[in-house]
């Protein structure tokens, strides 16, 4: 065996650019699950009535369905169904945000019930409205209680994103590969990215073990 | 949980209405984009005529899950106490090999089993074979994790027990300890192997043949990609679906098991 | 202040149903401003249950209760002006774990506009001296003993400057050798001239310095008599065979 690792060094402007699409795509997928997901967590919460039932049927659709095939519903069935034509970038970012919204809605949702009732009860004894009781007594130990699944859910989108290079987004892996079969130097680019997906993800998962070990200390 | 539940409600009487306006919002938004021509347009029965193809489709993507399952279940074990009880230079091997396999994307693992690894080892694998190493590898490195929190969840005073008997090695894995753990796991395993079963969908990624990969070339060639694709959206959820619950049943008979043993 | 005569406290026919469970039945109390009242009765009787009708933590079925000025059941607002004149002990403490000592204390008169930051902060010191723990004032709960944790409570549940203390078996959570801090803490206020309802089981501190005695079971107040009425001259079966259990 052979290997060139030079070559990386060669398509440095490429990989790089790779990696800052995956970073891209992961950023605006989180930061706009964030909005849909404390939007839907939000509705779950109402236990009754339409925005109920919206968020139900739609964290439990897109939790349950395999990203690919909602990657591949959205590019291939969107333009027939719906009258605006999603480009493959937008179809990354939005399928992307949507699972990252219905996730992030159930963190969130366990995160406030995992608050006990006696903080509700102490909060609205001491004479606070019920805006204050969530502003200052139940989101921060919510979101507390979410910290470890939150990194946990930036890893998932991390793995995630290697899909949409099914559809044509120039991340990582479509970079490898375009790369890869350029050259046939398969081996030294799909490790190269290999490490950096790694390098991305490592950290994040390590925080979330973290927090949870060091939350389970407190408790204990 | 239940009970702050209920504390609660007691929070949000007024925001109904307001919730109702913005599911409203949402839902007219949406249907503003469709296309309803499209829809009334829409012809089934392409799902009929392909029956069998996706048949013998659902049944790969099933056998690659539950192959990648069983194989990963024994390798995991072996790791589990390797990591547990092995010297140290191969309980950081065994380490680094899970912090590896669980920390990358099952896609670039897809990849690099099919487009890396021959250079290494020299033998070319089919996407097949590809798609079957790189999800039991990442399989074997997840239940690793797992059998470790199972095994290590088995309370101190059985391998002291096991010891104090004269037991030898092997038998006090196999006979006291692996039982128990593997009691605690089966939750755990039920959600990842949920997890597999729609992971499994990256492999249409190299055209492994399963599932989405039939889905795809049914789907170009009949040109009803919006029948085909919802269909076979319907069945991964169903499926999912019902694994998911056979879990909790599982999770129910287990803990009602160990609550009357105790 | 209430004029004399007229209760600070005034429940009349309150009923509580949770689900099918009837868990208070027509039950009536007045508590005169300034009054001891120590709550017991056997475990499931309803007295949680009871307290925390009067500051409105669940929803009274059938009755009302008038407090202070306000009647519940009411509007939000009048909810939130019975919560802030009444302070709440809670058996498990419930202190905010993500807040210092100070916090918790300080928490409620500032974001209700009573009073500003260095005046609730003073305010808070002195009641932290008051129940005699001014050293732990920047610590998190958690790092605190449960006596230290409850003595914290008590504090809290008095920086809103309420007329009426509700306690909830106070000391049930605590270890031995912490039980009688808070109990001597307990004895101060009443003595201060604060109204207390006080669900507690223990007979010694109730005997000392309540008032009066109510005794609940299965959701009725069957007896409502001095201390020393209520250990050696009330004949009602039930109180009988409740004091031989406990005592
Ligand atoms: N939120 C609730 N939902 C359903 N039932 C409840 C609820 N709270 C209390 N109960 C029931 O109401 C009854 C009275 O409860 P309560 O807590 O008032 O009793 P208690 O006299 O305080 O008992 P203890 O001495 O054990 O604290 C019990 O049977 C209890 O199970
Ligand atoms: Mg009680």
């Amino acid at each position: 065996m052979n290997s060139d690792w030079s070559i990386l060094y060669q398509y440095r402007y490429e990989i790089l650019g790779g990696l800052w699409t995956t970073i891209a795509l992961v950023g605006l997928a989180l930061v706009s699950g964030y909005i849909v997901g404390a939007l839907a967590c939000c509705g779950k919460l109402m236990r009754t009535g339409p925005l109920y039932w919206l968020s139900t049927f739609y964290i439990n659709t897109f939790r349950a369905l395999p990203e690919t095939v909602l990657v591949f519903w959205i590019y291939f069935c969107g333009p027939f169904i719906f009258t605006a034509a999603p480009s493959a970038w937008q179809t990354g970012v939005i399928s992307m945000s949507l699972v990252a919204g219905a996730y992030f809605a159930e963190i969130a949702r366990a995160g406030i019930q995992s608050v006990s009732r006696g903080q509700w009860e102490a909060a609205r004894a001491v004479g606070l409205s019920e805006f204050w009781v969530w502003i200052d007594v139940i989101i921060p130990q919510a979101v507390r209680a979410m910290l470890p699944s939150s990194a946990l859910l930036v890893t998932q989108l991390v793995k995630m994103s290697g899909l949409v290079s099914a559809i044509g987004v120039t991340e990582l892996i479509y970079q490898a590969q375009t790369l890869g079969s350029l050259s046939f130097r398969y081996f030294e680019f799909f490790t190269a990215v290999a490490v950096l997906y790694f390098i991305l993800i490592f950290p994040f998962s390590m925080a979330s073990r973290f927090i949870e070990a060091h939350m389970r200390q407190q408790i204990g | 949980m239940l009970a702050s539940k209920k504390a609660l409600r007691q929070s949000l009487p007024w925001s109904y209405i307001i919730s109702t306006v913005i599911a409203l919002a949402v839902i007219a938004t949406v249907l503003n984009f469709v296309n309803f021509k499209a829809i009334a347009a829409l012809d089934f029965t392409v799902v009929y005529q392909y029956r069998y193809t996706f048949l013998w489709a659902i049944g790969t993507t099933l056998g690659i899950t539950s192959t990648a399952i069983v194989i990963g279940l024994i390798v995991g074990i072996v790791l589990a106490v390797l990591i547990i009880q092995g010297p140290r230079p191969v309980r950081m091997v065994v380490t680094a090999y899970v912090e590896i396999w669980r920390n990358t994307p099952l896609i670039v693992q897809l990849f690099w089993v099919h487009f890396a690894m021959p250079v290494v080892t020299g033998v070319n694998t089919t996407a097949l074979q590809s798609g079957l190493i790189a999800m039991t590898m990442q399989s074997a490195a997840y239940l690793t994790d797992i059998a470790r929190t199972g095994i290590l969840a088995v309370p101190k005073g059985q391998y002291e027990a096991a010891e104090a008997l004269g037991l030898p090695t092997w038998s006090k894995w196999v006979d006291i300890i692996l039982p128990q753990a593997l009691r605690i796991v089966i939750p755990p395993l039920a959600t990842i192997a949920v997890g597999f079963f729609k992971a499994s969908a990256i492999l249409s990624l190299l055209s492994v043949g399963e599932l989405m990969t039939q889905t795809k070339n049914i789907a170009t060639y009949t040109h009803k990609p919006i029948e085909v694709m919802t269909f076979v959206g319907l069945v991964y959820w169903a499926l999912g679906y019902s694994f998911g619950s056979l879990a909790y049943k599982l999770e129910d008979i287990l803990g009602s098991d160990q609550r009357a043993r105790r | 202040m209430s004029p004399i005569g007229k209760p600070i406290v005034d429940a009349r026919g309150i009923n509580k149903s949770f689900n099918t469970a009837h868990v208070l039945k027509n039950v009536d109390l007045k508590v005169n401003a300034g009054e001891v009242v120590c709550i017991v009765g056997p475990s499931g009787s309803g007295k949680s249950t009871f307290l925390r009708l009067i500051n409105g933590l669940e929803d009274i079925d059938g009755g009302q209760i008038e407090v202070g000025e306000t009647t519940l059941p009411g509007a939000p607002k009048e909810l939130l002006s019975v919560r802030r004149n009444v302070g709440m002990v809670f058996q498990n403490f419930n202190l905010f774990p993500h807040l210092t000592v100070l916090e918790n204390l300080t928490l409620s008169p500032r974001r209700t506009g009573r009073m500003n930051r260095s005046g609730a902060e003073n305010k808070a010191r002195e009641l932290l001296k008051r129940v005699g723990i001014s050293e732990q004032s920047s610590k998190y709960p958690s790092q605190l003993s449960g006596g230290q944790q409850q003595r914290v409570a008590i504090a809290r549940a008095l920086a809103m400057e309420p007329q009426i203390l509700l306690f909830d078996e106070p000391t049930s959570a605590l270890d031995p050798e912490n039980v009688n801090e808070v109990l001597n803490v307990m004895k101060e206020l009443a003595s201060s001239g604060i109204t207390m309802i006080v669900v507690t089981h223990e007979m010694g501190f109730a005997r000392e310095v309540a008032d009066r005695i109510v005794f609940m079971a299965d959701g009725q107040l069957l007896v409502d008599a001095s201390p020393s009425q209520f250990f050696e001259h009330v004949e009602d079966e039930r109180l009988r065979s409740f004091l031989s259990k406990i005592l």
